[in-house]
């Protein structure tokens, strides 16, 4: 198991980055490798020129500015899991980290590699999907934006141009003492989900303000459950009331493969959405599944 | 047409400077093993899964069949040749190893050992589930893991001991 | 100290049941222990394998001239290439029916078709991906049932291989796809069966497993034209050595089979795998060849068996079981490898560890045109012992007895006659099965669980098998002028401890210490012959050489000391006694050691025997789950294993040997399997092909012996290699058919498979969308 010929670029700069992608042509961008490699390994893919990321400077950190969380590219899982800002402002990507891989490949992968590979059930696409990220990227023409919801394109494919490189993500905060939960049914600890599930809310005096689910590993991209988001602004949260409108995730367009099959994962959409948002709510706190493993 | 494009790196293995010309598209697990001889990091999947090349890149474990060897340059790796003190001496990891009996094909056991070597550095007072969860990423086809938890814990202590 | 000839301080046992470390820890914990993976020779060649797309088809044409014009490409090999150095090219230890390359056909997914050999394996990869061939797709066969009775033949033609009495009538067989039937007739099934109050029967499956050892196949070929040196990853040098110089037509002794440690094998490394192709290239190359796996190709190399069994059972109205008929259909893959001989030694103790007075067994070694099937860790019996002993609780609930009585009142126990006739001895199934019970604290009530999704649940199973007989070992000690004793041996330790715990054997008998006992590394040049390290037997088998010839080397010893004038008694100093006699320290002690059991072999049609097994393994396993209702999640909050081990040499060798094979099961169990589209393997990576981590350990692991003596035991031991695997998968399943009430008849028991089974027990099953 061997990767093929290619030729390395190591940029020391964005534009050197974006200008090398410009004109080399079958270029791969390496971040952190956790995905690339192994498809190299395996000769899934077959580029001639890969331009390694990690030397270009300014594309790796994490601030707060103005209520949105901006994470350079390049961040490493390992910095966002270890960040105190990320497990202030943003406990759902704080929780979900714990899922993703392992330490070894914590220590290497990048959040702007993972969001381009894109896996429907990876964790921090879903955690972008349900907090309404906004991705920058660049390109020869200059920057732009590219909101969460239409960054996926299709199987593992992002909305970027062949000659754009992601640069950072930007998530919008939820106010202090909103709640989170993270939660995912995988076939073992640390693999891709089968299927996860990602529930934000906002609960003022007894009753939910501001609600956001987002399950992931059913269909080629996570979906928000903009069914269930309505139905629960207003209410009281209660287990029925979850049961209840949680049933509507059924009809998600899922996704068969040798882990699951379409029924089975859309059956584990509607158990997991409920049991999210009942653990977002305070509600399931003995529940045996969410007990540690 | 054949592209052997061709880098020369610098790289401190276990203490020493390497400067060696190598193909880009080699790993730095094949690197480590075929040009500097270092055979004890060891390839199993090849992709990432099992754990068994991982190493310590700066400090931090990384697997080493998902690195190209051209990344190591001008960084610190240490593999699992340079976890003893010494020619004579185990380091207390080893021996809890060892003495626990937390290897029966010993395969694994060099990607279990850096891990460990970390994640010791990082926790060195672990209960046993945050032991299982900080090696879940390297995989043993023979021991049951059994061994391998006593192994990590009874080494905590060892080297608690090897401090006081 | 140096080593003396009659300390006075010796004890027995002093070495003998001491959980000494194991002898190469300090390189395996250091990065020093050498594998075959990772050896290179000076001006060595890299192999790597262009293989078949399509499951069974005649080849039309292979075009390989791309991959020569890749510069470093020394050989692009075709089986025409390989009949030009090896006049006939097929191999295999029981049928002759393996080519090195696919020869005039493909019978499987993923068969070597061509090898590329290039200064570089990056380059032979490369290559590799620019040959091409064109196949005219004929009908395969996939399973094992329909194997029996389709008309689509694997073979033209079965070649059996001279080492098996039972498979010569095979000779030139035509029209079939099978590889042996072995048939069991005791007392009169039909007879019994019909007159009894109660009538069961039950068809079980497993599924497509395979060994994943961590160090990938991997052989390293230098031929010479006078002699032929390999260094191999094989759990049996000795036949490889035969087969190779079969082909060779060589007298053994030009062949040299060189293993070092083994990055494990679980019966993978078997019998011959990359050796006969290893060598085809050394000879074309001219340079000593390395053929190595990767992960994936391990998927195409060799596997566990599939199986269906039908099993039939009639039970009195006292709940004893008066009658039993087994039909087991293995499917062995393209290729027969060990297939026939699982099929006949595992498939006498079909109907378990019960005493039956009227037993029926079919078992039927049946080829495919999937990957090949051999040898893992239970050789068969884990296959058969899902089937019986779910059997058993399903007629205990169905019958409302205890499952534990029902048992009791139908154990084989010492002294009756086993269903192949051999009067039971060393046989304590209850022992093992009451030990479970003890720490599953059975008696005690049992919590069922608060939650209303969450069902608790328990369950058991016992099991036994004959260990694989007659079987050869020969051992040597090696006592040196200055004391120091050297042991050649040729059981392969793949991670098992033997040569630890064959040191202790030697260390027992010559009063030294285990720690100064040397193991030399395997070596068909200086080890004697060993049958294999295969089926739990080097224990026992090698064991009783190892002792022989420690024995042997302490006589000899005893005869020198008398020869120089020392009085009877003597506690001379080992040197001082090659210095009398030789005059400086020069000289050796050899001592020697060889050991077969007695056997009989079955008798042809009834499959009885007096002496069909030198000892028998058992064991039991007790499983506590929490089935999650709403997802089909199995938890598993404790598993215990118990086994008798004889004695243990090494109590932490033989703890580590119960738990590793109890999670290896484990995941057999609930979630390993190869998918298999078309006979194309669909998950052949380790990111597809899930195996147990970490995380799946259950909360609790217990892993437990009772010592039992083994009366012909070196030291009362026998093997424990194989035995932990027998009862954990039909224990959980057990456990969780009691937890919320569905049965499982096919491995594994993944959340989809138990959410579905609940789904059809409520009437509503989870239909296709």
């Amino acid at each position: 198991m061997k990767p093929p010929p290619f030729q390395y670029h190591d940029p020391k700069t964005l534009a050197e980055a974006v200008g090398l992608l410009g004109t080399l042509d079958n270029a791969k961008l390496l971040a952190g490798g956790q995905s690339l490699m192994p498809m190299l390994n395996m000769r899934f893919v077959l580029p001639d020129h890969v331009i390694d990321l990690n030397l270009v400077e300014g594309m790796a950190g994490i601030k707060e500015t103005d209520g949105v969380l901006e994470i350079g590219a390049m961040t490493r899982q390992r910095e966002l899991e270890f960040s105190d800002l990320v497990a202030a402002k943003c406990p759902l990507l704080h929780q979900a980290l714990m899922h993703v891989g392992h330490r070894q490949t914590r220590n290497r992968g990048t959040i702007g590699g993972s969001l381009c590979h894109l896996d429907p059930a990876a964790e921090l696409v879903t955690v972008c999907m349900a907090h309404d990220a906004t991705i920058a990227v660049a390109g020869p023409g200059g920057t732009r934006e590219i909101a969460f919801a239409d960054f996926p394109a299709g199987y593992l494919t992002p909305a970027i141009e062949l000659n754009e490189i992601v640069t950072a993500i930007r998530i919008p905060v939820w106010p202090a003492g909103h709640k989170a939960a993270f939660i995912e049914f995988s076939r073992r600890h640390g693999d891709f989900a089968i299927v996860s599930a990602a529930a934000l809310l906002q609960i003022d005096g007894g009753r939910i303000t501001r609600a956001s689910l987002t399950i992931g590993g059913v269909a080629v991209a996570p979906v928000r459950a903009t069914e269930v988001e309505q139905a629960i602004v207003g209410q009281a949260p209660t287990s029925e009331l979850f049961a209840k409108v949680c049933e509507s995730c059924r009809s998600f367009e899922a996704m068969a493969d040798i882990h699951a099959s379409a029924e089975y994962r859309q059956h584990l959409a509607v158990v997991l959405a409920r049991r999210a948002l009942e653990k977002a709510a305070d509600l399931a706190d003995n529940a045996p599944w969410n007990r540690a493993h | 047409m054949e592209m052997t494009d061709k880098r020369t790196i610098t790289v401190s293995v276990n203490g020493t400077k390497h400067t060696k010309e190598v193909p880009v598209r080699i790993t730095l697990a094949d690197f480590i093993r075929y040009e500097l001889g270092l055979t004890g990091t060891h390839l199993g999947c090849e992709h990432g899964v099992c754990g068994a090349c991982t190493i310590l890149l700066d400090g931090r474990s990384a697997r080493s069949c998902l690195m190209l060897a051209v990344q190591a340059d001008g960084h610190e790796v240490l593999t699992v040749e340079g976890i003893a003190p010494g020619p004579d001496a185990l380091h207390p990891l080893q021996e809890a190893f060892r003495d626990n009996h937390g290897l029966q094909c010993g395969f694994c056991t060099p990607g279990m050992l850096t891990t460990l070597l970390e994640f010791l550095g990082d926790n060195p007072d672990p209960t046993e589930q945050e032991v299982r969860v900080a090696i879940s990423g390297n995989l043993c086809r023979c021991t049951g893991y059994q061994g391998i938890v006593l192994a990590a814990l009874d080494a905590a202590k060892r080297m608690k001991a090897g401090r006081a | 100290m140096a080593a003396t000839l009659n300390p006075s301080d010796a004890k027995v046992g002093s070495q003998v049941g001491r959980s000494v470390p194991r002898l190469e820890g300090r390189d395996k914990v250091t990065g020093r222990a050498e594998y075959t993976h990772v050896m290179r020779l000076p001006g060595m060649v890299y192999a790597k394998l262009f293989r078949s797309t399509v499951a069974h088809g005649k080849i039309k044409s292979i075009d390989t001239s791309a991959a020569k014009k890749v510069p470093g490409v020394l050989h692009v090999v075709t089986v025409d290439d390989v009949m030009k150095v090896l006049k006939s090219p097929y191999y295999g230890p029981a049928f002759h029916d393996q080519p090195i390359l696919a020869h005039e056909k493909v019978r499987f997914v993923g068969e070597p078709v061509a090898a590329v050999i290039a200064t570089d394996p990056h380059i032979a990869e490369q290559a590799v991906q620019l040959i091409t061939a064109e196949y005219e797709e004929m009908p395969a066969v996939f399973d094992e049932v329909e194997a029996l009775t389709s008309d689509v033949f694997v073979h033209e033609q079965l070649k059996p291989a001279h080492t098996f009495a039972d498979l010569k009538h095979l000779k030139d067989a035509k029209n079939t796809n099978v590889a042996l039937s072995y048939n069991l007739r005791r007392g009169d099934f039909d007879k019994a069966f019909a007159a009894a109050e109660h009538q069961f029967e039950h068809e079980f499956k497993t599924q497509k497993v395979l060994h994943l050892s961590f160090e990938p196949f991997a052989c390293i070929c230098d031929f010479k034209d006078t002699h032929v040196t390999f260094y191999d990853s094989s759990q049996g040098p000795s036949f490889v050595r035969t087969e190779i110089a079969r082909l060779l037509g060589w007298p053994e002794n030009k062949v040299r089979i060189k293993v070092p440690y083994l990055g494990s094998g679980y019966g993978s490394k078997l019998y011959i795998k990359l050796e006969a192709l290893a060598l085809a290239l050394a000879m074309i190359a001219r340079k000593p060849v390395k053929v190595a796996h990767t992960f994936e190709e391990m998927f195409y190399q060799i596997t566990r068996h599939p199986s269906t069994f039908r099993i039939k059972s009639g039970v009195d109205k006292n709940g004893k079981i008066v009658a039993r008929k087994c039909e087991v259909y293995w499917n062995g893959g393209a290729y027969a490898d060990i297939g026939p001989r699982v099929t006949q030694k595992s498939g006498l103790t079909a109907a378990g560890p019960y005493d039956i007075d009227n037993v029926w067994i079919d078992s039927h070694a049946l080829y495919t045109n999937v990957t090949p099937s051999g040898a893992l860790r239970g050789f068969g019996v884990p296959q058969l012992v899902w089937a019986y002993e779910g059997h058993t609780d399903m007629m205990a609930r169905a019958l409302k007895m205890d499952p534990v009585e029902f048992r009791r009142k139908n154990l084989a126990i010492e002294g009756r006659a086993h269903a192949t006739g051999q009067i039971l001895q060393d046989h304590p199934i209850e022992k093992v099965m009451d030990k479970v019970l003890e720490r599953m604290e059975w008696s005690k009530p049992f919590d069922r669980g608060g939650n209303s999704h969450i069902k608790r649940g328990r369950g058991f199973a016992i099991a036994n098998k004959a260990v694989i007989s007659p079987t050869t070992s020969v051992a040597i000690v090696n006592v040196s002028a200055d004391g120091s004793a050297t042991l050649y041996c040729g059981t392969v330790d793949m991670g098992q401890g033997s040569d630890t715990a064959m040191a202790q054997m030697v260390a027992e008998v010559l009063n030294i210490p285990t720690e100064d006992v040397r193991v030399t590394p395997r070596d068909t040049d200086v080890t004697p012959y060993d049958m294999g390290t295969l089926g739990s037997r080097s224990l026992f088998h090698m064991g009783h050489a190892v002792r022989r010839a420690a024995e042997d080397a302490r006589d000899k010893l005893k005869a020198l000391a008398k020869e120089v004038g020392e009085p009877e008694g003597s506690n001379i100093p080992i040197a001082e006694l090659f210095q009398k006699r030789y005059g400086m320290q020069a000289g050796n002690v050899i001592g020697s050691g060889i050991y077969k059991p007695d056997y009989t072999s079955p008798a042809p049609g009834t499959g009885q025997s007096p002496n069909v097994t030198p000892f028998w393994m058992l064991a039991g396993s007790g499983a506590e789950v929490e089935v999650d209702t709403e997802t089909g999640h199995v938890k598993i909050t404790k598993l215990i294993t118990v086994v008798d081990c004889g004695k243990a040499i090494n109590p932490k060798s033989v703890e580590t040997q119960i738990s590793g094979a109890a999670l290896m099961h484990l995941g057999f169990t609930m979630f390993e399997k190869m998918h298999i589209d078309g006979g194309q393997v669909t998950n052949a990576s380790l990111a597809d092909y899930k195996i147990p981590g970490f995380h799946d350990l259950p909360t609790k692991l217990e892993s437990l012996y009772v010592e039992h003596d083994q009366s012909n035991g070196p030291f009362g031991a026998k093997g424990v290699g194989e035995v932990a695997t027998f009862c954990v998968g039909p224990a959980l399943a057990n456990a969780i058919d009691d937890a919320c009430g569905v049965r499982i008849m096919e491995m594994p028991l993944n959340a989809e498979t138990v959410y579905r089974a609940l789904r059809a027990k409520m009437g509503k099953p989870l239909e296709d969308a």
